[in-house]
């Protein structure tokens, strides 16, 4: 018997240090901000506008980037620092904070509009159609992400207007289950 | 008792982000010589006119220019380096290490860099990781704040292993990053900042992690 509690005290142990219990998991879209430094042109995911607030309560966000100079991003935070994000036009929050949750309440107006933003990251509507046909309510977070995430385009410097600039190389993109598993 | 041994250790094994000393590799440099470069012996120049030794230190060689060093030897592609701090960098400077840098005296070519940044005020210091390909550098996750200020005698260091980026200092990991965009085995370097007070350095530490070091070790055994 002894041999049962024991380990199982120790998971539950490691799992109370590990996941802080705040309010939310979600799923956001953002641009990326210029961050130089001395000579290096940088940029970073704009989520880290709010690291200091994220990072007081004990949260974390991790990111990818995706197409259209963008960065896909998890938070794990409160409530509040949610609506810190919410309240920044630059961020856009997908539906449904679970990957595995169906997007079959989703009205057809956010359906479309989800749709569209999609298209707006620099994705065909042949694509869209082709990885997620018929209707998107059918599907799951998880499958939209995945979708989101597939592919991206090489970033360049441009000396000439300064800026940092989305390339047209295609490059594989990451792996959802990566970022979801990053931050919990 | 066996079974709740072989349980502990598995939990301790899944549950744990990090192992290994760190750094895990050995110092290349330890700066203790008669006064000599630019370059330093065994380094390379990767930016300005590059660092030298001066009283058993590190340090750039002139104000003017960001000044650079690469170990001039290429480990990896799972690799680490790290720095011991002689000197904390001004506030608001760049002070980049760099693992898995492309081309030993290129400072400009792809790698994987942590930055110092010293920021105003007490115990505000941060670490920035970065990647840097095709001269455009993207940070890696958020902005870790130490808690504590940078100071003499710490020990700071990067680990790429894989796709795993991982930052340390004083022997703690301190967040892991996961990217691919630079694969390759690469050389261990150093650039500043020429603002005053610069980074002075005490040792530098570069190697290839090997198959069975720890660090290794562990990743083979959750992947």
């Amino acid at each position: 018997m002894t041999y049962k509690i024991i380990p199982i005290s120790l998971l539950l142990l490691l799992l109370c240090f590990t996941s802080p219990s705040l309010a939310d998991l979600s799923w956001w879209v953002g641009p990326y901000d210029r961050k130089d430094r001395g000579e290096r042109k940088g940029r970073v995911c704009a989520a880290d506008r709010y690291t200091a607030q994220v990072h007081a309560e004990g949260g974390e966000w991790r990111e990818v980037e995706i197409l259209g100079n963008r960065c896909i991003f998890k938070l794990r935070s409160s409530a509040a620092v949610i609506a810190i994000y919410a309240a920044d036009n630059d961020f856009r929050r997908l539906p449904k904070n679970s990957l595995d949750t169906l997007l079959s309440d989703l009205t057809n107006p956010q359906k479309t509009a989800l749709r569209n933003f999609v298209l707006g990251l620099g994705y065909t509507s042949e694509e869209i159609n082709q990885a997620l046909p018929n209707n998107l309510g059918t599907y799951t977070l998880r499958d939209v992400v995945r979708f989101i995430i597939k592919r991206r385009h090489n970033i360049i410097y441009n000396p000439a207007t300064n800026t940092i600039e989305e390339g047209v190389e295609d490059l594989p993109g990451y792996n959802a289950e990566d970022l979801e598993f990053a931050v919990q | 008792m066996k079974k709740l041994l072989w349980f502990t250790l598995s939990v301790w094994l899944l549950a744990t982000h990090s192992w290994g000393a760190y750094p895990d590799v050995a110092v290349v440099d330890n700066c203790t010589r008669a006064n000599q470069g630019p370059p330093l012996t065994g380094h390379v120049n990767n930016g300005g006119s590059g660092w030298r030794v001066a009283g058993n230190i590190c340090i750039p060689d002139s104000a003017g220019g960001y000044h650079g060093t690469s170990w001039n030897t290429s480990y990896g592609p799972d690799m680490e380096g790290a720095i011991t701090l002689n000197q904390v960098p001004a506030v608001g400077t760049y002070n980049g290490l760099f693992v898995r840098l492309q081309t030993a005296n290129n400072s400009g070519s792809d790698r994987y860099e942590l930055d110092l940044v010293p920021v105003t005020g007490a115990n505000n210091d941060e670490l920035t990781v970065w990647k840097c390909v095709s001269s455009v550098s993207t940070q890696l996750g958020a902005t870790y704040s130490l808690g504590v200020d940078l100071a003499v005698s710490d020990v700071i260091g990067l680990r790429a292993v894989g796709t795993t980026i991982t930052p340390f200092r004083n022997g703690s990991a301190l967040a892991t990053r996961t990217d691919s965009a630079v694969s390759g085995a690469g050389y261990v370097g150093f650039q500043g900042d020429p603002a005053t007070p610069q980074t002075y350095i005490n040792a530098f530490y570069a190697g290839t992690l090997a198959a069975d070091s720890s660090s290794n070790y562990f990743r083979r055994r959750i992947q």
